[in-house]
Parts: structure tokens; C-alpha cells; sequence
């Protein structure tokens, strides 16, 4: 009681741990990435859009890449690659391999230039989505037989570049927004 | 972005990350499909919620465009065209599916094969391949290598199998190959996919006299199919001049991009 005689509240901050933090958002990293995949297979359900592949889940893992300095980025890699591997044919694997080996490039790509702008991030993706083909088409000479690089660059990699570069700009918006609105914080 | 969360240069996650993939990638064929198997499971109750909205929201978005196109009448009129084409998208959609019933129905009955009808959940996410899953598995009947037809024509045939879902690799990927032949001829061939939508029939006799727009059916030697299935209509013939055989560019029977209902053959052998 004060001397006016009003009553002081105090305000109780709770401080959250580093564990506490890092579960927060993976738990959001998560998220975005099962949204991310599962719109892209829904999608196809859109009559007309069946051969539509943007690639959100690659987009979606970019986004965390870039926005993330310390190692979290390996493991969003990996959990989009586990996805990759799961809502796909072909074998069990690769997927996780061409995720990891694509943001790991990201990652340090990105550190020299100015990050958090929206077109170094779309120019990102759009190297991301042609880079990640590649590494996936040489792992399947590995794992598997691919076809002819010409037939593999005209049924695949070309149409995943375009396709992914088009979704690029409204899927890393969506992918902040998700951030913002989960995280209780501004992106930057 | 949290500065805890970027401020850790830690190497074990990158580290923890390395061991996962070795780990991952040593795994037996069994594991693994199991895993995939495993975790396609989890998600089919979500993704049987989100197909059929994402195809409904396809249908309301061409009936928005069809609405669009009544600007420039009176407000009545309008209004009254609204309400009339969101009637016709209602009903051409029940009308569609009362054919599609039909067609399977038609087939369900002329078959020899034990059939399952099943639902198209998800598309493959990757270009490369050209599949779908659905959401029956082999606690149905489905076995790997079952043969997928709807009252059109083949669709493909399933490559795994979970409990509850299955994946079907369609006739249009280059990985999937049905025993055909040209139905009035009887011109034996093999049918693959080219990964862009359509398909062709290869090992063609290069004595044999094709033309186009003759129709492709099964020749029910794979075993997955029944003969008589359709396969597509000839849209090209392409001969080398020194080569062994001659083949032809084939339209699918079946229309891929309106994939919904499909029928899983449960028995082989007529």
C-alpha cells in the first residue's frame, strides 16, 4: 500500500530457459515444415495444379537457414529431408542427404551477404531449388538409376526451379508470418 | 529470431545431424520402408482432411472465375447467376462423381478381380516421381504390385504398402511399365510413362500397321491387369530407320489431374 493509498501490483516476468527457447522454436520449425509438406501434397488435389510441385518444404527449410546464425539449421535440414524421404517415392535416404548438403550451402552462402532482405532470400531459394536437384540426382546415381541428365533437367529439375522460384516470395512471407505469430516476436 | 537461438555455434548438432544420416542411410530396405510406412501413417488422418478441401477449394475458385464473367449485367441478373453457377458447380460436381461411380461401378461389375475402391489422399512431392498415395492399405488387401484402374482405365500400380495407406506409381512415370497391346491389331507393346503426362507403348513390330487414334488397352500378360483394360489412344508413331522396333506416343485414358477415386485389383490371375 502506498502512501496515496493505492495498492502496487508488481508485474511477474517469467524468464524462459535456453532449453525452453530452443523447444519453442523447434516445436515452430516443425510446424511450418509439416504445413509445408502437407500443403504440397493437398495441392495437387486443385484441379489444374496437379503438376504444380513448388518445392514449399525446401522454401520453408531456406527460410529457417537463413534466419537462424548457430547450428539449428542442421537439424530443420534433416527433419525436411525425413519428410522429403516420406511423402515421396523412390528410395529412403537421399532426401535427407540432398536436404542437409542444400541448407548447409545456404547457410554459409548466405553469411557473407545481407541477409533478412526479401530478395536475397528469394534468389536463395530459387539457387536452392536447382542445387538441391543436382545433389539429388547425383546421390541417385549412387542409390538408384536415374534417368538421362537432359530428359532428368527437362521432367524435373527445370520445372522444380521455376515452380519453386514462382512459390518462393508468398511461402517465405507465410513461413515469417507463421514465425511472427507463434514466436510472440518480429522477426528481426 | 531469438538471439539464443542464433548464437549457438555448438557443433553437436551438426555433429548429432552426420550420425542421423549415417544412421538413416545404413538402415536395411525392411527399416526404412518401415519408418516410411510408419510416419505416412501419422499424417494420412490429416492429409484425408486436406485433400478433399483442397478440391473443393479448386471448385469454388473456377466457380469464382465462372461468376466473374456475369459483370457487366444488371444486379438482378447477377445475383440470380451467382446463386445459378454455384447450383451448376454443386451439381456438375455430383454429377461427376455420380460418373465416376458409375464408371467404377460398370468396371466392378465386368471384372474378374476382386476390387477395393479407395481415395487419392496426396500427390508425390518430388518431379521425379509420378505417384499418389491412398488411404487404403494392406489391412484392406493391398499388396505391392496390385494394379490401380478407375471405369477410364489404368491409373498405375501400388509400390507400397502401409496399414492404412498405399503409394500408386502412375502409368505416366517412366518407372512403370504395363504389358499393352493395340486393341484392334492386338499388337503386343509395353507401355511406360515419360514423365510428362503422357505415355507410350515401346517394343512395337516394326512389320505392324499403326495409325493414330487407334485405342491401347492391357494385354493382361504382366499379371497385374486383366486384358481389355484401357490403356490410352495412339497419338503418334515414331519408327527409326535402323532400329529393332518402332514405338507410339499414347494419350492416357485416365485424366491424372482429376484423380480421385480409384479401384486397388486385389486378385492377380484371371
Amino acid at each position: 500500500m502506498t502512501a496515496s493509498g493505492y495498492r502496487v501490483r508488481r508485474a511477474i516476468y517469467r524468464v524462459e530457459s535456453r532449453q525452453e527457447l530452443r523447444l519453442r522454436l523447434g516445436l515452430i520449425a516443425a510446424a511450418a515444415l509439416l504445413a509445408s509438406v502437407l500443403v504440397e501434397s493437398g495441392l495437387g488435389a486443385v484441379p489444374g495444379l496437379f503438376r504444380f510441385r513448388p518445392d514449399l518444404l525446401l522454401i520453408s527449410a531456406v527460410w529457417w537457414t537463413v534466419n537462424s546464425r548457430g547450428s539449428g539449421w542442421a537439424a530443420i535440414a534433416l527433419a525436411a529431408g525425413l519428410l522429403r524421404d516420406v511423402f515421396s517415392a523412390g528410395p529412403f535416404g537421399p532426401g535427407m542427404v540432398e536436404m542437409v548438403a542444400t541448407c548447409w550451402v545456404i547457410f554459409m552462402v548466405s553469411r557473407p551477404l545481407v541477409r533478412h532482405r526479401p530478395l536475397v532470400e528469394i534468389v536463395l531459394a530459387a539457387f536452392a531449388a536447382v542445387l538441391s536437384q543436382i545433389v539429388y540426382y547425383l546421390l541417385l546415381e549412387v542409390f538408384s538409376h536415374p534417368p538421362a541428365f537432359a530428359a532428368a533437367w527437362r521432367t524435373a529439375i527445370f520445372p522444380h526451379f521455376w515452380q519453386t522460384a514462382a512459390a518462393a516470395p508468398v511461402w517465405l512471407w507465410a513461413t515469417g508470418r507463421m514465425y511472427s505469430v507463434f514466436s510472440g516476436e518480429r522477426r528481426r | 529470431m531469438s538471439a539464443e537461438f542464433r548464437s549457438n555455434r555448438s557443433l553437436a548438432v551438426p555433429a548429432a545431424v552426420a550420425l542421423g544420416l549415417v544412421v538413416l542411410l545404413s538402415l536395411s530396405a525392411t527399416v526404412s520402408t518401415g519408418i516410411r510406412e510408419g510416419l505416412g501413417e501419422i499424417f494420412l488422418p490429416v492429409q484425408q482432411v486436406l485433400h478433399p478441401v483442397f478440391f473443393r477449394a479448386g471448385a469454388v475458385v473456377t466457380g469464382i472465375g465462372r461468376v466473374i464473367d456475369a459483370v457487366g449485367r444488371n444486379f438482378e441478373l447477377e445475383e440470380e447467376n451467382a446463386f445459378l453457377a454455384r447450383e451448376v458447380i454443386r451439381l456438375s460436381e455430383v454429377e461427376k462423381e455420380n460418373l465416376q461411380l458409375r464408371d467404377l461401378l460398370d468396371f466392378q461389375q465386368a471384372s474378374p478381380y476382386r476390387t477395393l475402391g479407395a481415395r487419392v489422399v496426396g500427390r508425390d512431392i518430388r518431379h521425379w516421381y509420378q505417384a499418389v498415395t491412398i488411404d487404403k492399405g494392406t489391412r484392406r488387401g493391398v499388396r505391392v504390385g496390385a494394379g490401380v484402374v478407375t471405369g477410364r482405365g489404368v491409373v498405375g500400380r501400388v509400390i507400397e504398402a502401409g496399414a492404412g495407406s498405399a503409394r500408386v506409381l502412375l502409368l505416366i512415370d517412366p518407372n512403370c511399365r504395363v504389358g499393352s497391346m493395340i486393341r484392334s491389331s492386338r499388337v503386343p507393346g509395353v507401355a511406360v510413362g515419360d514423365g510428362e503426362g503422357g505415355c507410350s507403348l515401346e517394343y512395337l513390330s516394326r512389320q505392324a500397321q499403326i495409325g493414330e487414334g487407334e485405342r491401347v488397352v492391357t494385354s493382361g500378360l504382366s499379371g497385374t491387369f486383366p486384358s481389355g483394360i484401357p490403356v490410352g489412344t495412339v497419338t503418334a508413331v515414331e519408327s527409326e530407320e535402323h532400329g529393332l522396333y518402332q514405338s507410339a506416343r499414347v494419350a492416357p485414358a485416365v485424366e491424372f489431374e482429376k484423380l480421385y477415386r480409384v479401384l486397388v485389383l486385389l486378385e492377380n490371375g484371371e
